[in-house]
């Protein structure tokens, strides 16, 4: 294999800082010659090995996933690399028995995160749809109302109504008004300031009721 | 976080029971034919030997295709074996290839054989249904035991895993049903046969990741 760090037995214990961060790793020997030790039950080497491959987990659980969810990929490839360290071959290289399963581990983990995007997605349209659309008691009471004003308005004598439709439904001037209706200005004022009392009367003595 | 997984490691070291690590390919690969060799010996006692040579061996499209699918189930055995694996090559997958198309193509060349001493002519019986039904019942077992053996490919490649195991169960088993459907000889019965065969390639393609992840170690 190429680029093997032999390292002192003494320094087998703890791994270099330097493999903590994104530096280029070796994968020693030890590996695998401690996966062999550890499926013979070796509790031991074991842990050694557990705690050596974690900064190269690590390193491409980032890559894949990036920094937020890397800690979270390494725990659950470190399951997966105990719940099948069986399938390791003694004496064959140990890398890239390794990379196979942190990095199909970390594809796995893209497409749960992909489905449930597309599931958190889907509910947070659901949810706006829901906030834009008033609630039964809203459209009830909306519905009264349009019932009271209608009432309202029909109580109003013809004169009025043509007020109230011209200058405050078509929002047209007195001129204007007056050019389209039947009624003169001044006789428009008057029918419109009559209307609008005689509708918040209305209006107002249904909520007083109410 | 880091803390969560210096735990994890205490805990998993803890659990470190002795584990028997996989024997080779070439050794599984030989203990399958066992299981399979057992599996066509039942078929032939439950079935009935329809009595030796099978007819359709008299034209080399039927030779061809019978010693297709032996060899293809043989190797797309060995393949899963290899494929499973973490850290074996995918490559293998495509060893049971020329096998397989051996195998396919002397069926097309049988059934093209038959058509024209038929004078043209295509008949497909019933009993070619009872034969598709038999390949799928005697695959399914076989399929069973392949996936167990292999259940740690969930964490690896489950559906080249699936297809190369449905492609040696469903290979095999054509190859045993060949040997007792007494009452159906006609070359055209091998269309069958590659049909269900295909059909089942299929539906593994489909299955094998969820079929994995339920069997195996594969945390979805």
């Amino acid at each position: 294999m190429m680029g093997v760090v032999v390292r002192h037995p003494a320094a087998r214990h703890t791994m270099p800082p330097s493999l903590d961060a994104e530096a280029p790793f070796d994968a020693p020997d030890d590996w695998g010659a401690w996966m062999a030790r550890a499926q013979a039950g070796d509790q031991q080497d074991y842990r050694r090995l557990l705690q050596a491959i974690g900064p190269y987990l690590r390193a491409i659980a980032r890559r894949m996933l990036g920094q937020d969810e890397a800690e979270d990929a390494v725990q659950e490839i470190l399951l997966v690399v105990h719940g099948v360290r069986h399938t390791y071959e003694p004496g064959r290289p140990f890398r890239p028995w390794l990379s196979t399963i942190a990095t199909r581990r970390c594809i796995d983990i893209l497409r749960r995160r992909q489905r449930e995007g597309l599931r958190v997605g889907d509910a947070l349209a659901l949810e706006a749809q829901a906030d834009e659309a008033p609630d039964p008691l809203e459209r009830l009471e909306q519905a009264q109302r349009g019932e009271r004003l209608h009432a309202a308005v029909a109580g109003l004598s013809p004169g009025q109504r043509d007020a109230i439709r011209l200058l405050h439904l078509q929002e047209l001037s007195l001129r204007e008004a007056e050019a389209h209706g039947r009624q003169r200005a001044g006789a428009l004022k008057v029918a419109s300031h009559r209307a609008l009392k005689a509708l918040r009367r209305a209006l107002q003595g249904d909520e007083d009721a109410r | 976080m880091r803390g969560d997984t210096d735990r994890l490691i205490e805990q998993l070291a803890a659990q470190a029971r002795p584990v028997r690590p996989l024997a080779p390919p070439l050794v599984r690969t030989l203990a399958w034919c066992g299981a399979v060799v057992a599996v066509a010996l039942l078929v032939v006692v439950l079935m009935g030997w329809r009595g030796a040579p099978p007819e359709d061996f008299a034209h080399p499209g039927g030779r061809w295709s019978w010693w297709g699918s032996v060899l293809a189930g043989l190797l797309a055995a060995y393949a899963v074996f290899q494929v499973s694996v973490p850290g074996r090559s995918l490559a293998w997958a495509w060893l049971p290839m020329p096998a397989a198309i051996a195998w396919f193509a002397g069926m097309g060349w049988g059934c093209l054989a038959q058509v024209r001493a038929d004078g043209g002519a295509v008949t497909l019986g019933l009993g070619s249904w009872h034969c598709a039904l038999a390949i799928t019942l005697v695959s399914a077992p076989m399929l069973l035991v392949m996936l167990l053996l292999v259940r740690h490919a969930g964490v690896v490649r489950p559906v080249p895993t699936a297809v190369l195991a449905m492609l040696s169960a469903a290979g095999l088993s054509s190859a045993a049903v060949s040997l007792v459907h007494g009452h159906e000889s006609a070359l055209l019965t091998l269309a069958w046969h590659g049909g269900v065969v295909l059909l089942l390639c299929a539906a593994a393609w489909l299955s094998g990741r969820p079929l994995l992840g339920w069997i195996g170690y594969a945390r979805r």
